[in-house]
């Protein structure tokens, strides 16, 4: 493949995003379906990190630092942020799973169609 | 006056965040305290939405820069790109916020009736007054990211809102359906944000 | 679970959770802060439901203390915000001053804890918050799913 070693964590994020696709659009039991917004939300955060590296770069740390340029640290804080959001979003789907298990009695997707939609 | 039109647009942003914070203090002493805290909050939104919308239409846009030593110093000494959170309102977001103050108001006033027969407490008001500082947020910010984490802000309060009678299974299965949706969507404009950030870093490999 | 896990989980709780506030006061010079603070305290919190029981550890960690430490930690979080609101909102109007107020020098340093100025308290506050919020999510899940069988 054409390109530095530095393309690798670009190739991860592709594997992560099209497994998660996969997942999302073709299982029944809801728990997986929940599983597979995590694994997006995954590739995603590694995507962002990805974009701030710098070559030969060291670690946005000041405390006791060597020489050499930094990576970027916004990057890094805007993952933080949407990990935060991933935990409160996944927290939610869960705590909704669990009512509708205490009404239907069964997580399976084809039978939560009362909405018809 | 002129203090108040300064320090507005964020106001406008803050004051429902304060008032849903402070509202399961308030409910401790009674029901009708609460009811008028929230009111009261939300017609102070919507009087400092009137005079923002007064001001921008004779003075032109408003900059609001969070934590700088005045609210419009966006670029500091020996900086050359505008640094912190910037929240800029113009005339297309001072229009959507004159609409989501009022709808908010009016959806506040009749929910008071409503809620005196339902046992959620005073759940109802704090995912209320979560979801208008979202919206409020997603209308004046200034930068894509933050658009992205008040948009989530206003997703999952907004599907909580639609769950929120779990004695009915209709209810928890689509306040489900919505989350999942709206979470999907958002990962992906996520995704969009940072490849529009790309080619903008200088990078020396 | 077994007299083994017991005892361990019992001896580990300790370190557990000196470690989470480590994280959380040292948000400012090393990486980590209020947000992976807290979940390692909430991670220990969830030790404890999974070695003794979720009905053993209700009875003394109820649900609306987790709520009352959660809305106090809100409540300091935008108060503090709200304190610099002469200059902008979330201006820093703690440096300089005696509480968290010491100047960092420019470059490599070995760290201070004591700079920061306003933020530093933002960031115990939302340690606050994430433990309490991600102990009660994990306790109530345990015990919705625990009566059912």
């Amino acid at each position: 493949m054409t390109g530095s070693i530095f393309n690798i964590p670009f190739l991860a994020v592709a594997a992560l995003i099209g497994i998660a696709l996969y997942i999302i659009i073709s299982q029944r039991n809801l728990i997986k379906l929940v599983m597979g917004i995590t694994i997006l939300e995954s590739g995603v955060n590694l995507f962002l990190i990805t974009l701030g590296y710098r070559a030969a770069g060291i670690t946005p740390i000041y405390t006791h630092a060597p020489e050499g340029v930094m990576v970027l640290p916004v990057p890094q804080a805007l993952t933080l942020t949407s990990i935060v959001i991933g935990v409160a979003t996944t927290a939610l789907m869960l705590s909704m799973l669990v009512l509708t298990y205490r009404h239907t009695g069964d997580i399976d997707s084809e039978k939560s169609r009362r909405m018809k939609g | 006056m002129d203090t108040l039109v300064a320090h507005s647009a964020v106001l406008i942003i803050a004051i429902p965040l304060l008032a849903a914070f402070l509202t399961p203090l308030i409910s401790r002493a009674s029901e009708k305290a609460r009811d008028i805290f929230v009111i009261t909050s939300l017609a102070f939104v919507e009087f400092l939405v009137i005079i923002l919308a007064k001001d921008i239409y004779l003075n032109g846009i408003h900059i609001y820069t969070l934590g700088a030593s005045s609210p419009t110093l966006t670029i500091p000494e020996h900086y050359m790109v505008p640094v912190r959170i910037i929240l800029e309102v113009d005339a297309m977001s001072i229009f959507m916020g004159i609409i989501s103050a009022t709808v908010s108001l009016a959806a506040a006033i009749y929910s008071l009736s409503f809620m005196k027969r339902e046992t959620g407490g005073d759940r109802f008001y704090i995912l209320l007054l979560l979801l208008v500082a979202g919206m409020l947020g997603l209308e004046f910010t200034g930068d894509m990211f933050n658009m992205f984490v008040f948009l989530e802000i206003l997703s999952i309060s907004g599907a909580a809102l639609a769950a929120f009678r779990t004695r009915f299974a209709d209810a928890v299965e689509g306040g489900f359906k919505y989350i999942v949706i709206s979470a999907v969507g958002a990962l992906v404009i996520l995704f969009a944000v940072g490849i529009f950030y790309a080619p903008n870093i200088i990078c020396s490999t | 679970m077994s007299k083994i896990v017991r005892t361990i989980s019992n001896l580990l709780i300790l370190f557990i959770l000196t470690f989470g506030l480590y994280v959380i006061m040292h948000g400012h010079m090393t990486p980590g802060g209020g947000f992976p603070g807290g979940a390692v305290v909430a991670s220990g919190i969830a030790l404890l439901i999974v070695a003794f029981g979720s009905h053993h550890v209700q009875k003394t960690l109820k649900e609306h203390h987790f709520a009352i430490l959660k809305s106090s930690g809100l409540l300091i979080f935008i108060g503090l915000a709200f304190g610099g609101i002469g200059a902008a909102f979330f201006y820093n109007f703690l440096v300089g001053s005696p509480i968290f107020g010491h100047i960092p020098p420019y470059g490599p340093n070995p760290g201070d804890v004591w700079t920061g100025g306003s933020s530093t308290i933002m960031n115990i506050a939302v340690g606050i918050i994430v433990s309490a919020g991600l102990s009660a999510i994990v306790l109530v899940m345990a015990l919705a799913t625990g009566k059912e069988r």
